[in-house]
C-alpha cells in the first residue's frame, strides 16, 4: 500500500516538474514527446511556429523560443523557405538530453522522498524490475 | 511601439483616474494589462486608441493618438468591454467596415466567424451577448491591424470559446503584432499572455517580459534559504514569490505575481526597476 | 481629406442607421399628413367657413409654411442622432476610433444633414403634390394647381410667411386694424387688436412644438435613447421662450401707442405708428432669417470644435 503511494508521490513529483517549466520548455518536451513516441520521422515536417501557436493555444513568441531551442540542440532543422524538419539522430539526442535531466533534476526529487519514507535503495530496485518488466 | 511618459487622465479636473503612467511597451508581444478594479486600464486603452484626450507625452506607432490621424487609426483597432449593437449582421457590418481598413482580411473573418460558430446571417442586435462578443471580436482581429487592444474579451464566454479565442488569436496575429489585453482572468489567456504589465492609479506597478520575471522570480513552496518576497497559504503550503537566485528561467504564476506586486510594489520595483 | 474616406465613413453610417433613419422620415410623412388631414378637418380654428375659392392657396400657403417647420424639425432629428454618435459613450469611442481625421467626419455629418433636409423636401414635394392632386380631384371647381413657385419657394413672400402659419388673414386683420383706428373710439378697440395680434402670434408657437415635440418622443420610444430627451426639453423650452419674447416685443411695440394715444396723436399720426410697429415687428421676424445664415456658420464653427475635441467619457 505504501508502494501505491510513494509512486503517486513521484508521478505527481514528475508532473509537478514538468509545470515547473516555463511555457516554451514544456513546448519542447511536448514536441519531444512526440518524436520519443515515433510520431515525427527523421526529415518529416514538423508543423509551423502559427500551426503550432494554434494547436496548443500559446503565443508565437513562446513558441518560437521553443524551436529555436529545439534548434540549438540539432533536434530539428531548418530549411530556408520551407519550414522545420526533424534531424537525424533526434531520438538519440532527446534521449541524451532527457537522461541528463532525469538524473540531474528529477531523481534528486525521488531520492529526497525515499530519504524522507525511508525507503532503501535494495527495496526500491526490486520494485523498479518489476515497473521495468510490466512495460 | 507604445510610449507614455508621465500619462496623466481625469474625466473630471478633481478626479484624476490615471497620473504618472509610463510605459515602453515594444512591439510584436501579447501584453496582458492587469490591475484592481477601477484603476483605469479601460480607461488607458481608449487614450491610447484616441477616443479620449490625455495629458503629457504618449505615442502609438510613432503617432500622437490626440491628434486623430486616419493613417494611426488605420493602424489601431479596439475592442471594447461593452461595444455598440448594430443593427445589421456581422457580414454587412464587415463590408462598411472593410473600406476603412487597409489591412482588412476577410479569409481571417471567416476562420475567425467559423470557429467561434458565430451565425453570420443573424443581425448582431438579435444575437445572445456571448455570440455578439465573439462576432465583434472577430470583425476587430480580421481588421489585421498592427496594434490590437481589447478590454477583458473573455468575459462572458463559455469555455469552448475561451479556447477558440486562444487559437484564434494565436494563429492570426502576425509578427509585429502588438495586441494589449486588459484582464481579470488571466487563467483564460494564459499561454497567450508573454509580456505583464500591472496597472495602479498612480502608476505603473510592473512592466515585463514574462521571460524576464521568470529569470528574476521564482513561484512556488518557499523552502529554507529562500529570500521570499511574498506569500500565500494553500493547500500545498506556502506558495510564494521568491527571488529567483540561479538565473535559469522558471515558469511564472501571474496570479500569484499580481497579488504580490499590489501588495508589495516597491519590493518588486527594486528588482525591476 | 480623403474624399473615399469621407464617401465609406457615410456608408458605413447609413448601413447602421438606416432603419431609424427610414422610421423617422416614415413619421415626418405621418405627420404631414395629419396636419393635412387636421387642416380640412377643423376648419373652424382657422377661420374658414367653406371652400373658398381662396382656400387652395391657403392650403398651399399652409402646407408649404409647415414645410419650414418639418425641415426644421428633421435637422432636429437629425442633430441629435448625429450627436448621439458623440455623446452616447458607447457610440462614441466607436465613432472616434475609427479611421478619419476630424475634419473628414464633420463633412460626414454635413453631408448627412444636407441629406435629411433633401429627405424631407423630398417627402414634402411628394406629399404636397398628393394633397393637392387629391383635392383637385374632389373639388376640380377651384383652382388647386396653384401657383408652381409656391411649392418650391412656399416662404416666397417673408412678410407674409410668419403670418400665414396658422391660416389667419393677415391682411384682413390689418384692415380691421385701420378701420377701428379711424374710429373715435380708439382705446377699447386698440386693447382688442393688442391682444388680438398677441395671441395671433402666440397661437402658432404651441400647435407646432407639440407636433415636433411629438415626433421626437416618437422616436425617443422607438428608439430607446433617452440623451435626445434632454434635446427636446431645451428645444420646447426655447420656443417658449421665443413666444414670450414675442409677446413682450408686441408689448412694448403696442404698449407705446396705447400710453401716446392719450388724445394728443392725431388719427393719421396713430395709424402710421400702429402700422409701422406692426411692419416692425414683421420686419424683425424678417431680419432673424437673414441672421440665419450667419447663426448656422456658428453652429458650424461649433460643432467642428466640438468634434475635434469630443471624448468617449
Amino acid at each position: 500500500m505504501i508502494w501505491n503511494r510513494i509512486f503517486t508521490n513521484i508521478k505527481q513529483i514528475t508532473m509537478e516538474f514538468q509545470n515547473n517549466q516555463p511555457i516554451f520548455m514544456q513546448i519542447v518536451d511536448v514536441i519531444c514527446d512526440r518524436v520519443l513516441r515515433g510520431e515525427v520521422k527523421t526529415d518529416e515536417q514538423i508543423p509551423s511556429v502559427r500551426e503550432l501557436a494554434m494547436q496548443m493555444q500559446v503565443n508565437p513568441n513562446t513558441v518560437q523560443r521553443a524551436i529555436e531551442r529545439l534548434l540549438q540542440g540539432e533536434i530539428i532543422y531548418s530549411q530556408r523557405g520551407k519550414g522545420n524538419f526533424l534531424a537525424d539522430g533526434a531520438i538519440d539526442k532527446i534521449q541524451e538530453m532527457r537522461s541528463k535531466r532525469f538524473y540531474e533534476e528529477q531523481l534528486p526529487l525521488i531520492a529526497r522522498e525515499m530519504k524522507l519514507l525511508g525507503i532503501t535503495t535494495e527495496k526500491i530496485s526490486e520494485k523498479l524490475s518489476l515497473l521495468m518488466q510490466q512495460n | 511601439m507604445i510610449q507614455t511618459n508621465d500619462l496623466n487622465y481625469g474625466y473630471t479636473t478633481y478626479q484624476p483616474v490615471l497620473k504618472k503612467i509610463s510605459l515602453q511597451l515594444p512591439e510584436g508581444h501579447i501584453y496582458g494589462l492587469l490591475g484592481k478594479n477601477g484603476v483605469g486600464k479601460s480607461t488607458l486603452l481608449k487614450i491610447l486608441t484616441g477616443a479620449l484626450l490625455g495629458e503629457g507625452e504618449y505615442k502609438v506607432g510613432g503617432y500622437d493618438p490626440r491628434e486623430r490621424k486616419a493613417e494611426m487609426q488605420q493602424q489601431i483597432r479596439l475592442v471594447p468591454e461593452n461595444e455598440v449593437l448594430f443593427d445589421v449582421t456581422i457580414k454587412q457590418l464587415a463590408d462598411v467596415t472593410a473600406p476603412l481598413y487597409p489591412t482588412f482580411d476577410y479569409d481571417l473573418l471567416e476562420n475567425a466567424l467559423k470557429e467561434f460558430e458565430v451565425p453570420t446571417d443573424k443581425k448582431i442586435t438579435l444575437m445572445s451577448l456571448g455570440q455578439q462578443k465573439k462576432a465583434l471580436i472577430s470583425l476587430s482581429l480580421a481588421c489585421n491591424t498592427p496594434y490590437l487592444f481589447m478590454d477583458e474579451p473573455t468575459n462572458g464566454m463559455d469555455i469552448p470559446s475561451k479556447s477558440s479565442f486562444r487559437r484564434i488569436v494565436a494563429s492570426s496575429i502576425s509578427d509585429n503584432s502588438t495586441v494589449l489585453i486588459s484582464t481579470h482572468q488571466v487563467d483564460d489567456l494564459e499561454g497567450l499572455i508573454d509580456y505583464v504589465v500591472i496597472l495602479e492609479n498612480d502608476g505603473v506597478l510592473l512592466s515585463a517580459s514574462l521571460q524576464e520575471i521568470g529569470q528574476k522570480l521564482c513561484f512556488g513552496v518557499a523552502e529554507e534559504g529562500d529570500e521570499v518576497l511574498y506569500s500565500e497559504q494553500n493547500l500545498r503550503g506556502a506558495w510564494s514569490v521568491m527571488v529567483n537566485k540561479t538565473g535559469e528561467e522558471m515558469p511564472v504564476d501571474i496570479k500569484l505575481l499580481f497579488s504580490a506586486v499590489v501588495k508589495r510594489p516597491d519590493a518588486f520595483k527594486k528588482i525591476f526597476g | 481629406m480623403n474624399s473615399n474616406r469621407i464617401l465609406s465613413l457615410i456608408r458605413y453610417d447609413w448601413a447602421i442607421n438606416k432603419n431609424k433613419f427610414s422610421l423617422t422620415m416614415a413619421l415626418i410623412a405621418i405627420i404631414y399628413v395629419c396636419c393635412v388631414l387636421l387642416f380640412f378637418l377643423s376648419k373652424n380654428i382657422f377661420h374658414i367657413e367653406s371652400l373658398e375659392p381662396e382656400t387652395p392657396v391657403i392650403m398651399s400657403k399652409f402646407i408649404g409654411s409647415f414645410f419650414n417647420y418639418a425641415q426644421l424639425a428633421m435637422v432636429f432629428v437629425v442633430t441629435t442622432l448625429l450627436h448621439q454618435k458623440f455623446t452616447n459613450p458607447r457610440s462614441a469611442t466607436n465613432y472616434l476610433s475609427i479611421p478619419g481625421t476630424s475634419a473628414e467626419k464633420y463633412v460626414v455629418m454635413l453631408a448627412e444633414y444636407a441629406l435629411g433636409a433633401a429627405a424631407v423636401f423630398v417627402i414634402y414635394l411628394i406629399c404636397h403634390s398628393l394633397t393637392m392632386l387629391t383635392c383637385w380631384y374632389m373639388f376640380p371647381a377651384l383652382d388647386w394647381l396653384t401657383d408652381p413657385f409656391l411649392i418650391l419657394f412656399p416662404a416666397k413672400n417673408l412678410d407674409e410667411f410668419s403670418v400665414v402659419m396658422n391660416g389667419v388673414n393677415w391682411e384682413s386683420t390689418m384692415y380691421q386694424m385701420q378701420e377701428v383706428a379711424a374710429n373715435e373710439q380708439l382705446a377699447p378697440e386698440l386693447f382688442t387688436l393688442f391682444f388680438t395680434t398677441v395671441s395671433t402670434l402666440m397661437r402658432f408657437t404651441p400647435v407646432i412644438t407639440l407636433c415636433e415635440l411629438f415626433a421626437y418622443m416618437c422616436v425617443n420610444m422607438l428608439f430607446r435613447t433617452n440623451g435626445q430627451l434632454k434635446t427636446i426639453a431645451i428645444y420646447f423650452a426655447v420656443s417658449v421662450v421665443f413666444a414670450i419674447t414675442m409677446i413682450i416685443c408686441s408689448i412694448v411695440v403696442f404698449g407705446t401707442e396705447i400710453s401716446q394715444m392719450a388724445g394728443n396723436v392725431s388719427q393719421e399720426e396713430l395709424n402710421n405708428l400702429i402700422m409701422g410697429n406692426v411692419i416692425t415687428v414683421l420686419n424683425v421676424m424678417t431680419y432673424v432669417c437673414y441672421a440665419t445664415p450667419l447663426i448656422l456658420i456658428g453652429l458650424a464653427y461649433l460643432f467642428y470644435r466640438q468634434i475635434c475635441r469630443k471624448q468617449a467619457k
